[in-house]
């Protein structure tokens, strides 16, 4: 049994007649101690996603799904004060940008304090030790005088290390990540990286990690989900999906990638944005910016099916050269 | 912190200034002057009203007067009232309690309720309950007091009789002068019934001039609240599996409280004018009923020194404020 389970979530923002369709029917799962990478650009629907599987989605969003399970537990149909006791204990989760989500008011040792009370209770004395052990293993130098440190006094890196304490504190199975080296500077981001996976190894914990940077995905992860437009266009693992993408988007961002341009002049890029609220297309989601696309495309949206080792969502999924197929079957049919 | 504290007292030097001209001056803008207020209806001969225009220094040009009035304040003589020969600083002095006690038992009220339902509406934004607390704020700000002290006398102390119209104390009573503070004297003397009475005699006062500040802080609390409930950190404090309560209580609240404190601030000085309409209409031995019956006299060193002295406590208070932003917020306390 998955660790976690979704199914055909849908988070939906505006007017039930014409919602905005932030998550379309996105499905998930992940096993304990995996490491998952949800990648997508902006606007695709990581991150709402994630805030819908902590519960964090208020109204007027709206969030339903098939099936929502966390360690085969129904998380849709458990009342609101058991679901918040998984959360920071089982699940727990890091934002994107440190140093708005620590509180400025309290201290970091109150921040981490406090989530190991709610959760796990103790003396005030105890709780201050394990604070103090959290932010060690964080690797922050002179642990014991941040501990009374309040947050604008941290860089942002530091910040982030804090967060991340406060989100390991109770050794949750499942960490959802988003973004969490996006606001961190280039020279940081490899640390705060490392010792997440150090943690996430010594720990066990599944680790759902939500970028839109595939270089980071493809040393960290063991999977891949690629999302646009609030679905999943491809899934597959770390080897398969960087060696032979599917999906046109995939390789779009592939191809996006500093590391694949060396001697160009300009990166690639996908041109166009996401489609937002009101230019939705019928057919598939990434027809009009899609340099494969044919008639059908922009008709009939494709379902996501199982090919090969992973799944994709793609009329004419491209082959191991990077080529779409999609011509010769349609000349053939 | 100091820095700031300097600059801070460094602005008060011409405040202080300019309200000893304004006072100075609108007095003496009213018609008539202290020794016709003081000679009544038939008059006086002009020989003595001379004398005693003399006598009080009056005859003398405007700007001797005004910078003798400066230099004398300067030195912490606010002279004497022409009507009672008493010292402004002891009629003051005396008289203050009267209102502290109001202005506290105000401003207990407007925060005990209005932080609650600022915050309550924030929670329930775009509700009944938002509607509803917005909609008689709106009402409580805008009903002028005098107004709304004769509605509430005409309701509950004509209509109902639940409590007295006007004054401190029963006259029953007499408690001996400890604090000042009719509340606690009634308390300390025993006297059975004494603090009841007391506190019955406060209840109106309380909600006629608690209203605008309630309905101030009320909407202020709500507008920072939505403010700080979109932050971060609200939902990283969500995240970590807090109690919506406790979400809201500890972590938005102390937040959202850093403009609130400022707004409760300047109410002091809502207050004190407020206070001069209260305690006329309840016949309240406060500042403000003396400083309008030393208009009324043209009791001109009474209403200068009187309101200078309540300029300078609404000065201090919002230094107080100030410096209480430190308390609040570690940013100021705690400079990188």
């Amino acid at each position: 049994m998955a660790l976690l389970e979704v199914r055909q979530l849908r988070v939906e923002f505006g007017a039930t007649a014409s919602p905005l369709q932030a998550v379309d029917g996105l499905d998930l799962s992940l096993e304990a101690g995996e490491v998952v990478g949800l990648v997508g650009e902006s606007g695709s629907g990581k991150s709402v996603a994630s805030l819908a599987l902590m519960g964090l989605v208020d109204a007027p969003g709206r969030v339903s799904a098939e099936r929502l399970a966390f360690d085969g537990r129904d998380l849709l149909t458990m009342r609101p004060a058991e679901r918040r006791r998984l959360l920071g204990r089982d699940i727990a989760m890091i934002f994107q940008d440190p140093s708005t989500s620590l509180n400025p008011c309290f201290t970091i040792g109150e921040q981490i304090i406090e989530t190991l009370a709610v959760h796990e209770g103790g003396s005030r004395r105890a709780l201050r030790a394990r604070a103090l052990e959290l932010l060690q293993q964080v690797e922050i130098p002179d642990a014991a005088q941040r501990l009374d440190a309040y947050p604008h006094q941290l860089s942002g890196g530091m910040s982030q290390r804090v967060m991340i304490a406060m989100a390991i504190a109770c050794n949750p199975r499942l960490l959802i990540a988003d973004e969490p080296t996006t606001a961190l500077d280039v020279t940081v981001q490899a640390q705060v990286l490392q010792l997440l996976l150090r943690l996430q190894r010594e720990r066990g914990m599944a680790l759902l990690l939500i970028t839109h940077d595939l270089a980071v995905v493809s040393e960290v992860a063991q999977r891949v989900v690629v999302m646009y437009a609030g679905q999943v266009m491809e899934t597959g693992s770390v080897p398969a999906i960087f060696t032979a993408p599917q999906h046109p988007y995939t390789l779009a961002l592939l191809e996006a990638l500093p590391e694949h341009n060396r001697g160009g002049e300009r990166l690639q890029s996908l041109p166009g944005v996401v489609p937002g609220q009101f230019d939705r297309p019928t057919g598939c989601l990434l027809a009009p910016r899609c340099r494969f696309a044919e008639t059908r495309c922009s008709t009939k949206r494709p379902a996501l099916l199982a090919r090969g080792v992973g799944t994709v969502r793609c009329h004419f999924p491209l082959d191991a050269q990077g080529a779409s197929r999609g011509r010769s079957t349609e000349a053939a049919t | 912190m100091l820095a700031f504290l300097l600059k801070r007292l460094a602005v008060v030097v011409p405040t202080f200034l300019g309200i000893t001209l304004l006072v100075f001056s609108l007095i003496r803008m009213i018609p008539g002057d202290p020794v016709e207020a003081l000679s009544g209806e038939r008059g006086m001969e002009p020989e003595r009203y001379a004398r005693l225009m003399h006598e009080f220094g009056l005859d003398r040009p405007l700007p001797v007067q005004y910078f003798e009035f400066v230099g004398r304040t300067l030195k912490g003589d606010l002279g004497y009232s022409i009507v009672s020969h008493e010292p402004v600083l002891r009629e003051f002095l005396d008289r203050f309690p009267a209102t502290l006690e109001l202005a506290l038992c105000a401003i207990l009220f407007a925060m005990l309720i209005g932080i609650p339902a600022g915050m309550l509406a924030a929670v329930k934004r775009n509700t009944p309950v938002d509607y509803g607390v917005m909609g008689v704020s709106l009402a409580g700000y805008s009903m002028p007091i005098f107004w709304w002290a004769l509605l509430l006398i005409l309701f509950f102390s004509v209509q109902l009789g639940w409590t007295p119209v006007s004054g401190r104390l029963d006259i029953l009573y007499d408690p001996p002068k400890v604090t000042g503070l009719m509340l606690i004297d009634a308390w300390l003397s025993g006297e059975e019934g004494a603090f009841r009475s007391a506190a019955s005699h406060l209840v109106l006062p309380t909600i006629a001039l608690g209203t605008i500040p309630l309905a101030t802080l009320a909407r202020m609390t709500r507008s920072a609240m939505l403010e700080v409930l979109r932050e971060d950190y609200i939902r990283a404090a969500r995240a970590k599996g807090l109690s919506p309560f406790r979400v809201v209580v500890k972590h938005a609240l102390r937040n959202a409280l850093i403009p609130v404190v400022t707004v409760l601030g300047l109410q002091v000085g809502v207050l004190m004018g407020g206070a001069v309409l209260t305690e006329t209409i309840f016949a309240w031995p406060g500042i403000g009923k003396w400083l309008i019956e030393a208009i009324h006299r043209r009791d001109y060193p009474v209403v200068q020194g009187g309101i200078l002295l309540t300029a300078t406590l609404v000065i201090v208070v919002n230094l107080v404020v100030d410096l209480l932003y430190g308390v609040i917020n570690p940013r100021i306390r705690h400079p990188r």
